[in-house]
Parts: structure tokens; C-alpha cells; sequence
């Protein structure tokens, strides 16, 4: 702030224009700071799952393990074992959509390979993907 | 003068405390590698479920029993107005074990919850 001196009628005098500036600086950079972190209940993407048990019913739908055998995690369809997930692709493929698809997860196995089963489920055209716990 | 720097510091105190809330509604995680779903609605979560690499839960930044997972969520489904409209968003971290995961999925089964999203980050 600068303060001019003069005679004894003038009344000191003060410079706004730098402190505006430094306030709106100020205001950018906080308006800027707090949009970049978004709330984590808005992150995408995102695989939706249903959730149950898996009931009998009139249409069984397909089924599909994961499950850690030996070092490895395999997907396992009906007596087959998948160790890739383009083997597990393309065998869903083949296979009927309209009655879901059921992923169902042991204890061992780690999160990204039953990340991995529900997105090739969806990606192979299945709209309802369950995740069922293993027991 | 007085009145405009009152203004100025009140600006300034709700700009830094929103700036921080921000920040700490996120914990840090290494999601599943996948590249989600294209239609997924964007709708609030209602609650967001954290698990952590050790199998720790955490809610809202503190980390909670599976018991009291149950209270948090029961609090969720009164407020989003029924057990079919909350679609909780479950943040697992991607070499978490999956017995881990599937505990806080049957604990969610048993509040009522059909519906659920399991968070993704895209490969880099």
C-alpha cells in the first residue's frame, strides 16, 4: 500500500487495484483446485453387478468359477478351464445370452481376475451378470 | 474496507475447506485394470465402499467393521428411499483377496441390495 503525503487538508489515499488482484488470484486458483477432485461416488468406470445367490430356476444361466488353481487363476466353465481371458471371451461368445451369466468367486483368488470375468461376461454381450460368493 | 475484507476471508475459508473435503473423499487404491461399461448411469452411489490391499474396509475415510458396514448402509437405504434404488459403488483394490470382497458383497446381499457396481480404472 502506498500512502501519499501532503498537506494537512489531504486525507491519505489507498491503492485497491493490487489487493483486487491478489484476491481474484486467489479465487482462480481455489475455483480451479476444487473441481479438479472429484467425489469417488462419481468415478468411472464401473462394472454393475447383480447381486444373489445362485437359486435354481426354469432358465439356468451360465456359470463361470474363478478359481485359483495352483499359481495360476482359471475360469472355469462347466468342465472346462480357461487360464486367458481371450479363451474365456471366446468361449462365452458362443454361448446363449438371454439367461445371464453367473460369476461366481472363491476365497484365494485376487480381485482384478473376478474384475476380469465380469468384464469379459459383459463384453461377450451378457446383460445380467450375477457376482455370487463362493462359500 | 471492512465489509469487502470480510467478504474476501469468508470466500477464502469455504474455498480451502471445500478444496480439502475434495481431496479426502478418495482414498487411494489400485482398482481393477478394466475398462467398464459405457452405460453405466452416473447416478450417486449413496455410499462408497473402500477395500483395501490388507482386506480393511474403509467408509467416508475411517476404516469400519463388516458390523458396522451393516449400520452404514441400512443409513444409505433410509436416505436414498429403498433397497432397490441404492446402487453402492464398491472400490476394491485390484490384488485385495477375493474372500475379502465377497464377505462385504454378502454383507450388502443381506441389507437387501441387488444392485451394485464394482469400480474400475482404465489401463494407462
Amino acid at each position: 500500500m502506498r500512502f501519499r503525503r501532503g498537506g494537512a487538508d489531504r486525507k491519505p489515499e489507498l491503492n485497491l487495484a493490487s489487493m483486487i488482484d491478489a484476491t481474484f488470484l486467489l479465487l482462480s486458483y481455489f475455483i480451479f483446485t476444487t473441481g479438479a477432485g472429484s467425489s469417488e461416488s462419481k468415478l468411472t468406470p464401473n462394472l454393475r453387478v447383480q447381486q444373489g445367490t445362485d437359486a435354481k430356476d426354469d432358465l439356468e444361466p451360465q456359470v463361470v468359477e474363478v478359481l485359483r488353481s495352483g499359481d495360476h487363476v482359471v475360469f472355469r466353465l462347466g468342465a472346462t478351464e480357461y487360464a486367458t481371458r481371450d479363451a474365456l471371451s471366446g468361449a462365452l461368445k458362443g454361448l446363449s445370452h438371454e439367461r445371464g451369466l453367473f460369476v461366481r468367486v472363491y476365497g484365494g483368488v485376487d480381485v482384478g481376475s473376478a474384475a476380469t470375468a465380469i468384464q469379459v461376461g459383459r463384453d461377450a454381450g451378457f446383460e445380467a451378470v450375477t457376482y455370487v460368493p463362493a462359500k | 474496507m471492512t465489509p469487502m475484507i470480510d467478504i474476501v476471508f469468508q470466500l477464502l475459508i469455504f474455498f480451502l475447506v471445500t478444496s480439502q473435503m475434495a481431496e479426502q473423499t478418495r482414498t487411494e487404491l489400485d482398482l481393477p485394470r478394466e475398462k467398464g461399461e459405457e452405460s453405466v448411469e452416473q447416478a450417486q452411489a449413496g455410499i462408497t465402499i473402500n477395500v483395501k490391499p490388507d482386506g480393511s474396509v474403509v467408509v467416508s475415510d475411517k476404516v469400519v467393521s463388516l458390523e458396522a458396514l451393516d449400520a452404514l448402509v441400512d443409513d444409505a437405504i433410509k436416505h436414498s428411499g429403498g433397497a432397490d434404488k441404492l446402487k453402492p459403488i464398491v472400490r476394491a483394490d485390484r490384488k485385495c483377496d477375493s474372500a475379502k470382497l465377497n464377505e462385504v458383497f454378502t454383507h450388502l446381499s443381506s441389507r437387501g441390495l441387488t444392485s451394485i457396481r464394482l469400480a474400475t480404472e482404465r489401463s494407462k
